[in-house]
């Protein structure tokens, strides 16, 4: 009995972490998270000043449209960007970087690269401070479905960005 | 006021706004269930993964597709709870291995709790109606940090439909039959609605059923078949209103249940048990400003339990007795909540009740040789919730100090954290079970009963694998002090007493675990639950005990295996299959020449229903078929304590048919 009793916990966590692997995307509005990272480019102070700022984006996600979108249609006094899709090599010539939820796999290989450089690197998936995100987007459950941001002050000193308030009272703080 | 955010254009939106805007995500039903504000497991209404409890939620969208045609139906279902027999017919509940139906498991309606005051039980069966039910919550642990005595090891809360919900009427009506007659013919209705502040309500239900139409042979040796002989009636009202801040409730509930199984002999003829409640209330709720909430309640109810008020024949004198109790609670509550930030959060206020019970049958309460004993009973409660990066944290403790018993403290401890799509919670709390008014009455030897108390401790972890899939386990441990037992004449701690109640002498509980797959898509849905339970590691009391065997009590499977499933076919038919599998179980059948027990065991028991309904092929009208017990199972609800009465048969196979019209009410123009 005992034996049967372990049997079915260990398959329960097994079929548990199966399923975890497996699990699903976030559900983004991508033009709201488009907005979200024009406001994050615009209260983020870098070390040297910048004329332009270029977004790299790693992976496929609409954002990647929408941000274009957006520049072409909004134009902000001293505020230029370039949106261009990157690989892992090219993310250190860029100043903020958007990590695709289908490339999060990518986060370790560009931590190491663009290790303490000061980039702006933005993942759709949550959680990810621990791999270097300075700012993760997340799907709060208990609001109702609504998009908000986790934000990790320590990654973001540590490549010598400057957040400001706007970004932080907004935002769940991690380490 | 906040201004509505234009979501045409957001690029001019601040991050702020950006943050309250709301979501266009769809959240699947499965998501809704998981993120639903949980009402009973505290205080402060928390979603399903948040609440410092292990929960089951169950919509009365399930109830209807599913073809529950009575409360019992559906708690069968539950992981953990079991069915087993009381006394004079009556059925309840165990739970995780232990007989819970003398105040350890607390039944709420629409906040009011149902458990009479008398001995603080439940009467299942054809009983409380779930054609009016819009949710159930069962807080599959203790819950006397918040709602005190009653609550030791679980609450059901089950939340009916208000004016808004049903904007216009119901009819319903269902029947079913066996072999040899019918086995249920209920009526049911719902008219409300609500407009602007101004809501109204009242469902109802008037019906008969049978509880069994097999042969039923007491420890005693005689046997009589059931048709007939075990029927029970019930009339139930729920009336609400509510007009801005202000509700008020009435809740009518008479149920009466038919018995042949005497004290020490089978009786003669059917008696009926007659249970009558009536209950009423009115509340107020007001916001002060944006963090304060302020609530208050001040209700009345009236139990007339256990009654028997019918002339008992000469031949059945002795073994069932003109008994009649009437038992009052005057309660008063006032609780608030503040809202100090995201981040923390409180609730804190005092309950206050009043108890009297009154004899009416001519006898004395023993304890003060009067027909009428009182006792008095409040408790300030309070529950801090802190939202932290780390882990959400609830600490919360009830005291409660009666004249009667004395006091309980009863604090708990929740610490929920998710983890991507994990969510882990690991929980402990204090409980305790009150003396009720007969407990008292009944104490052993007029030794003052101590309130029973047990300390929980639980963890659970579960996964949110998809949109549409939810997995959860749980380990449990119960350790239960001063255990409130009833005795009969062969209790091994007591001489020269025919019956009554005394305190355990050993430390009694039980552990496990609980596993629980749900799969909800817009098509269909699918739920399997496992339950296990033992009482190795713990002492078992003697009233509980089945000789030779050591990790298992009385009447109570050590595991328990359920799958609820429903399915759209035919774009307008549901397809809902069913099966519920229940380990051995020992009883006790019968006695030795010198009337000692002897105990049976009670074979697995495996029980397949299937449910056919359509809400789409006449308008307003939904229709249900199915069967019951397909198989023709030999169904048994044993005694889960030793108070020699032998395993009660419960219904064989029964096909029934459910009809519903409803109309809803035209939507004003805006």
């Amino acid at each position: 009995m005992q034996k049967s009793i372990i049997n079915v916990i260990v398959l329960f966590f097994l079929c548990s972490f199966l399923g975890v692997k497996g699990m699903a995307q976030q559900s983004y509005n991508f033009k709201q998270n488009s907005v979200y990272i024009y406001n994050f480019i615009k209260y983020t102070e870098w070390a040297s000043r910048k004329s332009t700022i270029v977004v790299g984006i790693v992976g496929s996600t609409p954002v990647e449209e929408e941000l274009k979108s957006l520049i072409n249609h909004k134009k902000s006094p001293g505020l230029s960007l370039v949106i261009k899709r990157v690989s892992v090599e090219e993310a250190k010539k860029c100043d903020v970087l958007v990590v695709a939820q289908s490339a999060i796999e990518e986060l370790k290989a560009l931590a190491k690269v663009t290790d303490k450089l000061p980039i702006l690197v933005i993942t759709e998936r949550p959680n990810m401070s621990r791999y270097g995100a300075c700012i993760s987007f997340t799907i709060n459950e208990d609001e109702d479905f609504k998009t908000e941001y986790q934000l990790s002050l320590k990654n973001c000193k540590a490549r010598g960005l400057k957040i400001s308030d706007q970004i932080k009272n907004n935002a769940e703080l991690m380490r | 006021m906040p201004q509505p955010i234009d979501t045409t254009d957001l690029s001019g939106l601040s991050l702020e706004q950006l943050k309250h805007l709301k979501s266009q995500y769809a959240a699947t039903d499965m998501e809704k269930n998981i993120n639903l504000a949980i009402e009973a497991a505290s205080n402060n209404p928390l979603s399903l993964r948040k609440s410092p409890s292990i929960i089951s939620v169950i919509t009365g969208e399930e109830i209807t597709r599913t073809g529950a045609k009575t409360l019992l139906d559906v708690l069968k279902t539950i992981p953990g709870m079991e069915v087993n027999v009381d006394v004079q017919g009556v059925v309840a509940l165990s739970f995780r291995g232990l007989w819970a139906n003398e105040g350890n498991l607390m039944l709420m309606i629409d906040g009011f709790e149902f458990n009479e005051n008398a001995y603080n039980s439940l009467q299942l069966g054809n009983h409380y109606p779930v054609s009016d039910i819009k949710r159930i919550e069962v807080i599959r642990g203790p819950g006397s940090a918040i709602y005190g005595g009653t609550a030791e090891f679980a609450v059901i809360n089950i939340m009916t439909q208000r004016g808004e919900d049903i904007k216009g009427g119901k009819l319903g009506v269902v029947a079913g039959q066996a072999q040899n007659g019918f086995t249920q013919q209920n009526v049911n209705w719902a008219i409300g609605n609500k407009v602007n502040n101004f809501g109204y309500s009242l469902t109802g239900v008037f019906g008969r059923a049978q509880t069994s139409q097999s042969d039923y042979k007491d420890v005693y040796g005689t046997s009589f078949n059931m048709t007939d002989n075990a029927p029970s009636q019930t009339l139930y009202l729920n009336g609400n209103v509510s007009f801005k801040n202000w509700a008020f409730k009435i809740i009518y509930d008479d149920y009466q249940c038919y018995t042949r199984d005497g004290y020490q002999a089978a009786l003669s003829k059917p008696y009926p048990n007659y249970f009558k409640n009536v209950m009423g209330d009115v509340r107020y709720r007001k916001a002060i400003g944006k963090k304060w909430n302020i609530q208050s309640r001040l209700s009345y109810k009236q139990c007339i339990p256990w009654q028997n008020k019918l002339e008992i024949a000469p031949v059945d004198t002795g073994n069932f007795n003109v008994y009649s109790l009437r038992a009052e609670r005057y309660k008063f509550n006032i609780s608030a909540n503040w809202e100090h930030s995201k981040r923390f959060s409180a609730n804190f206020g005092v309950d206050a009740n009043y108890d009297i019970g009154t004899k009416t049958d001519g006898e004395l309460f023993k304890n003060n040789n009067a027909t009428q004993f009182s006792f008095f009973n409040y408790a300030p409660f309070a529950q801090l919730l802190f939202n932290h990066r780390i882990a959400n944290v609830t600490l919360g403790a009830r005291y409660d100090v009666s004249s009667a018993y004395g006091s309980a403290f009863n604090p708990r401890l929740g610490i929920t954290k998710r983890v991507g799509v994990a969510n882990f919670k690991l929980l402990f709390a204090s409980s305790f079970r009150a003396p009720s008014i007969e407990n008292i009455d009944y104490s052993l030897n007029k030794v003052e009963l101590k309130p029973e108390r047990s300390n929980t401790i639980e963890f659970e972890a579960s996964f949110k694998i998809s949109k549409y899939m939810f997995l959860s386990a749980n380990l449990f441990d119960i350790t239960t002090e001063n255990a409130i037992k009833y005795f009969v004449r062969s209790d091994s701690l007591t001489v020269g007493d025919p019956d009554g109640y005394r305190n355990s002498n050993v430390r009694c509980g039980s552990r496990g675990f609980e596993l629980e797959y749900k799969y909800t898509t817009p098509k269909g849905m699918l739920r399997i639950n496992y339950s296990y339970n033992s009482t190795a590691g713990k002492q078992i009391d003697s009233l509980n005990m089945v000789p030779g065997h050591s990790e298992s009590t009385l009447g109570i499977a050590p595991y328990k295996f359920s799958v609820l499933a429903s399915k759209t076919v035919l774009k307008k038919f549901y397809v809902a299959p069913s099966f519920q599998f229940i380990g051995e179980r020992f009883a006790i059948t019968a006695l030795t020449s010198t009337g000692s027990p002897i105990y049976s065991t009670i074979p697995a028991q495996s029980v397949f229903n299937l449910h056919i309904g359509t809400d789409a092929m006449i308008r307003n009208v939904s229709l249900g078929l199915g069967v019951k017990n397909l198989t023709d199972e030999k169904i048994l609800y044993p005694q889960a304590y030793n108070s020699l009465h032998a395993p009660l048969p419960g219904m064989g196979r029964e096909l029934y048919l459910m009809v519903n019209y409803s109309f809803r009410k035209k939507e004003q123009n805006k």
